[in-house]
């Protein structure tokens, strides 16, 4: 090949590629339909909503750390609001379990993580939305959550066994027992969790 | 290994974006999508699996328009960073053309910008590829970082770890700002291209 065409072909590939890129858009975006109809109650959820999709793709300890501290600011955000706060406490805890056992963590755990959220989204954002039709919603994501949690508890998988800390090598007790110390206060978080959620749906059941 | 339709007049590339895990590999890919958006017919798409999370990347195809008559269809990909996905990476990575490497600029995440190189090394080597023969472009990512007090890696270092003996082209960036982010892949598609034009021309 001779000099000339590389050169014309080197010419031709930067124009090309000039044109294709400078001809961009500036960095926003154009309006979607659906957000600008959207209240400006979903747009608290937009970190959260990025930060679940960036665990569903890898769950990673910075991640899970912004997730739970996002749940925690919504959670004062949505003080007034008992539908939303119920889905919070259920993200919240779902959050805590797969921080503690990460990839280990139930299959459904993800799944049922971004079903919360969108039931969510669709609870804050939605004005048409009924009350009825929100606590409707509500109560069987609660349901979903708590036959979750009944398969972690039925299964037993990513838990070590309580009972035999006695067969631990010494150069690993104390990893174990923090495992044991982080399951025990797991176990009394999700306890607590669960009866304020209770207590929420009661609430609103008898409303 | 490019396709090149010489009846059609059709190339087609593959671009990876490689990298360590939670380096901005996809940050990437979503800003130059934001950016070219309006002008392709494609989507971005990501794939994966939410049960056994065995297969999953996130894909960018466009076309670029005609090149010496050729008109040149881009693919880009990410491969998932963690070191568990390495079945994914290889996979991917099968008849890849050129590469983005998103190194990440934190300090202590230096270690895993090493082995991630040394993984891709590795992969390509299954493919006979030798990494020092395929186009490849260095990003050294969230240098923004700095401006909130993180600590960073300087860039003579990340040339030391990384690019001492490649050389390849290299480029400071902030995917999350969108900085530098287009001309490193301008630059990954432009070497790549030049790369087979012995077969167009």
């Amino acid at each position: 090949m001779d000099k000339k065409a590389n050169d014309t072909f080197a010419f031709d590939l930067e124009n090309r590629l000039d044109d294709f890129f400078n001809d961009a858009l500036p960095d926003q975006e154009d309006p979607d339909p659906e957000e600008t109809q959207a209240p400006n109650a979903e747009i608290p959820l937009k970190d959260l909503k990025s930060t679940i999709l960036a665990i569903d793709w890898e769950i990673t300890d910075d991640a899970l750390k912004a997730f739970i501290d996002q749940v925690e600011t919504l959670l004062e955000r949505f003080e007034d609001d008992k539908v939303a706060r119920t889905y919070l406490k259920i993200l919240q805890s779902l959050g805590k379990y797969i921080r503690t056992h990460k990839s280990k963590s139930h299959p459904d755990t993800i799944k049922r993580l971004m079903a919360v959220y969108s039931a969510l989204e669709e609870a804050v954002a939605s004005d048409g939305l009924g009350q009825d039709k929100k606590e409707k919603t509500l109560l069987a994501e609660v349901r979903k959550f708590q036959q979750l949690k009944t398969e972690i508890i039925d299964s037993k998988a990513p838990y070590p066994a309580v009972g035999q800390p006695k067969t631990v090598p010494t150069e690993d007790k104390s990893g174990m027992q923090a495992i044991i110390q982080s399951l025990e206060e797991l176990k009394s978080m999700m306890a607590t969790e669960l009866t304020a959620i209770r207590e929420s749906v009661e609430r609103l059941e008898k409303k | 290994m490019a396709f090149i339709n010489t009846k059609t007049k059709e190339v087609q590339v593959k671009l990876v974006f490689v990298g360590p895990g939670r380096g901005g590999k996809t940050t990437n890919l979503e800003h130059i999508f934001s950016r070219i958006r309006h002008r392709i017919e494609s989507d971005m798409v990501s794939i994966k699996t939410q049960g056994d999370r065995t297969l999953f990347f996130d894909f960018l195809p466009f076309e670029l328009g005609a090149i010496k008559g050729y008109n040149v269809k881009t693919q880009l990909y990410t491969v998932p960073g963690q070191v568990k996905y390495n079945a994914t990476r290889k996979l991917v990575l099968k008849g890849v053309d050129g590469i983005v490497f998103v190194a990440d600029s934190m300090v202590d995440r230096r270690e895993n910008n090493i082995s991630s190189l040394g993984n891709l090394k590795e992969n390509l080597t299954f493919y006979d590829i030798d990494i020092a023969n395929i186009p490849l472009v260095f990003q050294y990512n969230k240098r923004d970082l700095a401006t909130e007090g993180i600590p960073i890696l300087d860039v003579e270092t990340l040339e030391e770890d990384l690019n001492s003996q490649l050389k390849a082209p290299s480029f400071t960036a902030s995917a999350l700002k969108g900085e530098n982010v287009i001309p490193t892949v301008k630059k990954a598609i432009s070497i790549t291209i030049v790369g087979i034009r012995d077969k167009l021309l």
